[in-house]
């Protein structure tokens, strides 16, 4: 196959964790969800009200495809966040490199999603995935 | 491409069902969606315009036992098949392990697998596949119209490659289940040669 494969390892997993975690606090957020942009979930935090995660994973990564589309045809590279406003709940996702989603689930009495923190949140984890990018391609260059 | 979590001990692979409008890929996965084990199954996601026609994608989570320790998943997806789709068709294939290509066996439809199988290609290649090396599967469906095309016609214009053939009735299951068996028996085998 001439892509590699996604391989996620539990150091990487547990590094994700801790910055999922901490943007739950920051933001008081309901959720925090990492997925990749093939619709898949990679971790997430919180005390999730969403059961069928995997459709999360999905729709979230159908919505970021649909939203790159757009951003195209404008001739932008990318629209790099949405949000959704509901009566209960916002939801904001934000790219994460080329490869990765991020999506804050909160409820509107009692949080609001700080841009900032979640802005310092994607950076990390940026960083993380990159890393674990080269690192599997070295892995399937020697393979 | 494979997503590999070893913190979960995890392996989450996708596949597409790709072909024209109407062809059936919407009836393969709905017909797989009510004849598997609920436990092996997640939720069926379908967006469809008013009209009950895919507009983005039909998705089924579907999980296929074990490998080296590993639990697969598999996930299906369907591509909405009219052409004005181009765009939507071409963002639901990225990623993708493996691809079964749904033809229609009536007669007018002739063209219009021809042009979803030129889009395929084409949409691979841009994505840095190659259909002739992808875990892919062919399956000829709705053989119960009258009149089909011969296998033997079908097969001539659309076969690509050494790829398994499956003639189907999506609506009656028939072919259903082979043809996604021999598509994630292949991405099996990829996987196995990766995780070696």
């Amino acid at each position: 196959m001439e892509i590699p494969n996604f391989i996620l390892r539990e150091e990487e997993n547990e590094k994700i964790l801790f910055v999922l975690s901490s943007l739950v606090s920051k933001c008081r957020a309901d959720g925090v969800y990492l997925i990749n942009r093939n619709g898949q979930m990679i971790t997430s935090s919180g005390q999730s009200p969403i059961r069928d995660e995997q459709s999360l994973a999905s729709l979230s990564a159908g919505s970021v495809a649909a939203t790159h589309g757009l951003a195209r045809i404008l001739g932008e590279t990318e629209f790099t966040s949405v949000s959704h406003q509901g009566e209960k709940w916002n939801i904001h996702i934000t790219s994460v490199g080329n490869r990765a989603i991020l999506v804050v689930l909160a409820d509107r009495a009692k949080s609001s999603i700080d841009d900032s923190s979640v802005k310092r949140a994607r950076l990390i984890l940026e960083d993380i995935l990159r890393k674990n990018w080269q690192a599997n391609a070295g892995v399937s260059a020697e393979t | 491409m494979s997503f590999i979590n070893y913190a979960n001990r995890e392996i989450n692979c996708k596949i597409v069902y790709y072909g024209p409008g109407l062809a059936g890929k919407t009836t393969n996965i709905v017909f797989i969606y009510d004849s598997v084990n609920p436990k092996s199954k997640g939720k069926l996601i379908s967006l469809n315009t008013e009209m009950d026609r895919t507009l983005f994608f039909d998705f089924l989570p579907l999980d296929l036992g074990n490998i080296g320790g590993f639990k697969t998943r598999f996930h299906l997806y369907t591509v909405p098949g009219q052409v004005f789709y181009e765009a939507s068709r071409k963002l639901i294939l990225k990623g993708a392990d493996g691809v079964v290509f749904v033809a229609d066996s009536h007669p007018d439809r002739m063209d219009a697998n021809l042009e979803s199988m030129r889009d395929l290609k084409d949409n691979l290649k841009e994505y840095g596949y190659n259909i002739l090396k992808i875990p892919y599967a062919l399956q000829l469906n709705k053989r119960d119209l009258n009149p089909h095309l011969s296998v033997e016609e079908l097969v001539k214009e659309l076969k690509v490659a050494q790829e398994p053939i499956f003639e189907a009735v999506a609506v009656k299951g028939t072919g259903v289940p082979e043809t996604l068996k021999a598509v994630a028996k292949q991405v099996l085998n990829v996987l196995k040669q990766d995780l070696v």
